[in-house]
């Protein structure tokens, strides 16, 4: 009697377990239920795993009922632990990594993306010296708002394109910043490295030395032009571009001008030296800018969901635009 | 007259010298019984427990010359093959650590380290880790680095036996009590 009443409780404890089983309510039957059962242990022995001896009952019994390419393998506690490895071995282990292959570690578990998310820590500081050059890792303001090795690696994926550059253009050693050369009548642009196309992103921008005639700031697909004869707002002057005219404070798309901005009467004049914020929001395509940390209102909305790359076009001779990816901006 | 004081100096610091010297060498040919986690007893020298700073610390602070060195945290197997990295490193010179992916495998190490299992590397480091062995450890971390290069997240799971989120809560359903992870 006693047995018998053990076998009837276990069934309840497994139906409850599986809601997809079957509920039975004639003893009879009950007792029949738990032969059915071990016939499909049986079938996932044979199928999932021939070699082992003696399988637990307990991960067995959710096998018939779970999806089909899981019934081949039961979850098993594994023998080699790498994920539990100490937080100063997996820094030693990482430290030895490309920076792909950081990234493949960063999504494989928890305790590894944690080790990784520590952004000063010497892999980091070790990948920043590597990759950025010694003038923007001695500059003391070039990056002075970003706060971590890691963020400051990151900045410099998203930076000034070398190959990607009107020739009139070039980069200067510390990659982030590109000077126009004294070329006349010609109006000479640059993109970023690493266009967006998802999420939130911000991009501050300095322009230092004189503006000249046109001064644009802005975002460009990938076949927007970077170069044309003459003065012209070129950011802006076709669909494949947005841009802000720094110096006569108009917002320019489609060769057609959407106004002045910010939308006030006399905007004040860009100082030089002043920091622009370019803000990309992909999610709800918009874009906006904000000066020395003010917001200056919506610039361009109905952006098409396009990948968009930062970008300036100058025509001064010998002015410089510096430019420093953020990340996502602080949303106040 | 003037020179007796220096030539007395340099005459101490010779003997001091030489006796440390001796003390060295006295050290290296002790004999030393270590007992692992599991119980399993190993003879070996200094030239072999001077690559841990854990053992060296142990050694030195030992009742009797006799007495065995209790290494609770390693397995005997795992200690078995430590041991037989410090042998084939008894005539190293002293060991300088240097940071980044520059560092380069002997080809003794880098061959036995490759044979292990990955349950055999994992083990082997976190003995390396506790007994403080900085050039096993730094050997044994590029080989698993070298493994995990080149390969996407779902690839490095599958090596190193690292279940997903997913395979941890099915797990945690069929363990009894609360999940030791």
């Amino acid at each position: 009697m006693a047995e018998n009443d053990g076998e009837t409780i276990v069934p309840d404890e497994q139906c409850n377990l599986t809601a997809s089983t079957p509920m039975k309510s004639s003893g009879l039957e009950q007792v029949e239920s738990p032969k059915e059962r071990k016939t499909s242990m049986v079938e996932c022995d044979d199928e999932g795993n021939p070699s082992s001896g003696t399988p637990d009952e307990s991960p067995k019994q959710l096998t018939p009922h779970s999806i089909p390419p899981r019934r081949r393998r039961s979850p098993r506690r594994p023998e080699v632990s790498a994920s539990r490895l100490p937080l100063k071995v997996l820094n030693q282990i990482f430290q030895y990594l490309p920076l792909k292959d950081l990234r493949s570690a960063m999504l494989t578990c928890h305790s590894w993306n944690n080790a990784l998310s520590m952004e000063d820590s010497d892999i980091w500081q070790y990948l920043l010296g590597k990759k950025l050059p010694e003038a923007a890792v001695s500059d003391p303001f070039l990056l002075a708002e970003l706060g971590s090795a890691k963020k400051k690696l990151r900045a410099w994926y998203f930076a000034w394109n070398t190959s990607d550059i009107s020739r009139n253009n070039y980069i200067r050693t510390n990659g982030f910043t590109v000077h126009r050369q004294p070329v006349a009548q010609s109006t000479d642009g640059v993109r970023g490295k690493r266009g967006i196309s998802k999420g939130v992103h911000a991009f501050d921008i300095t322009w230092d030395g004189p503006l000249g005639t046109v001064a644009v700031v802005g975002i460009a697909t990938k076949h927007a032009a970077l170069h044309c004869v003459g003065y012209v707002a070129l950011l802006g002057s076709d669909d494949q571009s947005w841009g802000w005219n720094l110096v006569d404070n108009v917002l320019m798309h489609n060769g057609a001008q959407l106004g002045v901005y910010p939308k006030m009467n006399n905007p004040p004049k860009y100082e030089v030296g002043d920091k622009i914020r370019l803000i990309i929001d992909c999610d709800t395509h918009v874009a906006y800018f904000e000066r020395n940390s003010e917001f200056l209102g919506i610039a361009f909305n109905h952006i098409p969901p396009l990948r968009l790359y930062p970008a300036v076009c100058a025509v001064y001779g010998n002015t410089e635009v510096t430019m420093v990816y953020v990340g996502s901006p602080q949303m106040g | 007259m003037v020179k007796s004081p220096k030539s007395s100096k340099k005459a101490a610091a010779r003997a001091a010298k030489a006796r440390e010297t001796a003390e060295t060498n006295a050290f290296l040919d002790s004999i030393f019984i270590l007992i692992s986690s599991d119980g399993e007893k190993f003879q070996t020298d200094g030239h072999c427990i001077r690559h841990s700073k854990v053992l060296m610390q142990a050694s030195k602070s030992l009742e009797t010359p006799d007495t065995p060195i209790q290494v609770e945290k390693v397995q005997g197997d795992t200690l078995n093959r430590v041991l037989e990295w410090c042998n084939n490193h008894r005539d190293d010179g002293k060991y300088v650590s240097q940071c980044g992916p520059s560092l380069r495998l002997p080809q003794w190490d880098f061959r036995w380290l490759k044979d292990l299992d990955n349950q055999e590397l994992v083990d082997l480091i976190n003995a390396s880790n506790d007994l403080q062995m900085q050039q096993l450890m730094d050997y044994a971390c590029k080989t698993v680095a070298n493994m995990a290069k080149g390969k996407n997240p779902a690839q490095l799971r599958e090596l190193f036996g690292i279940l997903t989120d997913e395979e941890e809560a099915e797990l945690a359903l069929n363990e009894p009590g609360p999940s030791t992870a």
